[in-house]
């Protein structure tokens, strides 16, 4: 029971936490690509090409790989190279390019007229953001945001194969090595009822605040 | 109160450059609703984004109250921007704010107090009649509900200038009639100005002042609404106006285009006159009439019939129609010609509309 609680506390740790950075730092630089799109608002064209090819490449890249290129930075700021703390240093990096498009491409659905009639109107671009883009296409971000969330309890379930903790851990170590199947089977359960609820929690919020 | 001068805007597109607007020139004064009317893809969308630079002009410059606003900083432009509403076709309201948010939004940005932005939210809604409406969102609204939320919202800031692309055309008629009249006398009363794109003649006859006739990025023709009805000078106005006021095309009457006749524009009280019967009894002529109308402007009645001479003697029908003539009525004789030419620009009007 205890290991089970351990478990699962190391994910709710690693996934929250890195959810709570991943978009704090995600979303502002999805706002930063939709400004600097080619058509964008402040068109930024080089700018916006950099960081579309950046955010490209981390997401094409498979998560253990990106365990290990940010493992140097995660030592750096953690001080130990494995553990939870290291890995959601590492789930957070590999999720923010996820939150941007998410983010850029929520902000897309709003559509061109509803921005224009608010700089026809004499909005400015902090205003619009605060005002007008979040708020216009928060039902689809709060969706996209769960996607994220459900993928990120994924890749922490994955993080124990090198020793993350957490309830993949659990599944993996205990489980499958040592195998103590019930102690698999448990601890799978678990990750799929934590995928149920924040995908029911994210469809509800999402509807509820819709009113499209 | 606003000058447009020799406006040009250009597109880059991969198939090449178009040039929607090219050296536009036009004023409006306070109290005037000016009209834009043409084809699709004639330049008008674009020229009138080019007046609160959604769209930035190529060259030129617009005044708006003595102001070139091609020159002003950001702030600057956003302090004018709010002075001047817009009106979209598409209505553009915020789909996730609710009727009142959206008329509140403009009021926010000018940092007006709750209580006055809740009182000025209640008359703007009693002005378009949506008072139940408050608390519901767009996607709840019919077209015309939509439309007349942006018509209040665009209205709110009481702008000196409101933009309009075909911003009255999702309205029934009914409600067109009563908001137009609204706009109308807000024109009046205000002492505002209106710039306006319609398809709708019926919209344009009812409350603009002057009317611009566009095409390929030109202004072609410009006069009031009065003479422009009356007496249209361009062919393309001449399609514009008479595909809509005229449900049966002169040059569709056939075998009576190659015989005498005649369009004759009357306004104001010889709309009521007896003047067919007259001609027929003065002139001893026998005259057959193939088509007619009344229109009716902000305040005065333009009337207008195709009629034909069955009478082989030109000058008595060169008397009969100085005669007219000395009544103010215009005239115009349609040629054969003349009628393939309203033919062929009718089909264009057609294929090339909405
Ligand atoms: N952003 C753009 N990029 C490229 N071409 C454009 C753009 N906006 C307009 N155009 C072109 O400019 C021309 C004029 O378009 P505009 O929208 O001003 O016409 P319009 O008179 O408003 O037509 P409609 O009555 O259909 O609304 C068209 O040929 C159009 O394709
Ligand atoms: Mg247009």
């Amino acid at each position: 029971m205890g290991d089970y609680l351990q478990g699962l506390n190391e994910t709710l740790v690693m996934v929250g936490v890195s959810s709570f950075f991943s978009i704090a730092i995600g979303l502002p630089l999805g706002i930063v690509l939709v400004l600097t799109h080619p058509d964008g608002i402040a068109s930024r064209p080089r700018l916006y090409r950099i960081m579309d090819v950046i955010i490209n490449l981390f997401r094409s890249f498979p998560f253990i790989i990106l365990i290990v290129v940010f493992r140097p930075l995660s030592e750096l700021l953690t001080g130990r190279s494995s553990g939870t703390p290291a890995m959601t240093v590492s789930l957070t990096l590999s999720a923010i390019p996820f939150i941007a498009r998410i983010m850029e491409t929520s902000i897309n659905e709003v559509g061109t007229g509803v921005i224009e009639a608010a700089l026809a109107m004499g909005t400015s671009i902090p205003r619009l953001i605060t005002k007008v883009l979040v708020p216009e296409s928060l039902p689809a971000l709060i969706k996209g945001m769960t996607t994220t969330v459900i993928n990120i309890i994924g890749y922490s379930a994955m993080a124990g194969v090198v020793g993350g903790g957490g309830l993949g851990d659990l599944a993996i170590r205990w489980g499958l090595y040592n195998r103590h199947t019930e102690k698999l089977v448990v601890a799978v359960l678990m990750i799929v009822a934590l995928v149920q609820i924040v995908q029911l929690l994210g469809n509800a919020l999402s509807r509820a605040i819709d009113h499209r | 109160m606003l000058e447009l001068r020799e406006i040009n805007k250009s597109f880059q597109t991969p198939e090449g450059d178009i040039e929607a607007v090219k050296n536009v020139s036009f004023r409006v004064e306070p109290g005037e609703i000016y009209g834009l009317i043409g084809l699709s893809g004639a330049g008008k969308s674009t020229l009138i984004r080019c007046i609160n630079m959604l769209e930035r002009p190529d060259s030129g410059k617009v005044f708006f109250e003595g102001v070139d606003l091609t020159l002003l900083s950001p702030p600057e432009l956003r302090a004018k921007r709010q002075q001047i509403g817009m009106i979209f076709q598409h209505f553009n309201l915020f789909a996730q704010k609710t009727v009142r948010d959206n008329i509140s939004y403009p009021l926010e940005l000018q940092g007006k107090s709750k209580a006055e932005i809740a009182h000025r939210v209640e008359e703007l809604l009693g002005f378009v009649e949506l008072s139940d409406k408050v608390k519901a969102y767009p996607s709840e609204l019919s077209g015309g509900q939509k439309q007349r939320v942006a018509i209040a919202r665009a209205l709110a800031t009481s702008p000196k200038l409101l933009l309009s692309d075909e911003g009255t055309s999702a309205l029934d008629p009914a409600t067109s009639i009563l908001i137009l009249d609204l706009l109308r006398k807000t024109v009046d009363e205000l002492k505002i100005s209106i710039v306006m794109i319609t398809h709708q003649m019926e919209v344009a006859r009812r409350i603009c002042d002057r009317i611009a006739v566009m095409e390929d990025g030109q202004i072609i023709e410009e006069n009031t609404v009065r003479e422009l009805f009356l007496e249209p000078k361009h062919p393309r106005t001449v399609a514009l106006i008479r595909s809509l006021d005229e449900e049966r095309p002169l040059s569709q009457l056939g075998a009576f285009v190659k015989a005498n006749v005649y369009r004759l524009g009357f306004s104001g009280s010889e709309v009521a006159r007896p003047l067919i019967s007259e001609l027929s009894r003065k002139f001893e002529l026998d005259i057959n009439l193939l088509a007619g109308d009344i229109n009716i402007l902000q305040d005065e009645q333009l009337g207008w019939l195709a009629v034909s001479f069955s009478e082989e003697d030109p000058a008595k029908i060169a008397e009969a129609l100085a005669y007219l003539r000395s009544m103010n009525v215009h005239i115009k004789k349609i040629e054969a010609e003349d009628g393939e030419e309203l033919l062929a620009s009718q089909t264009n009007s057609i294929v090339g509309g909405r």
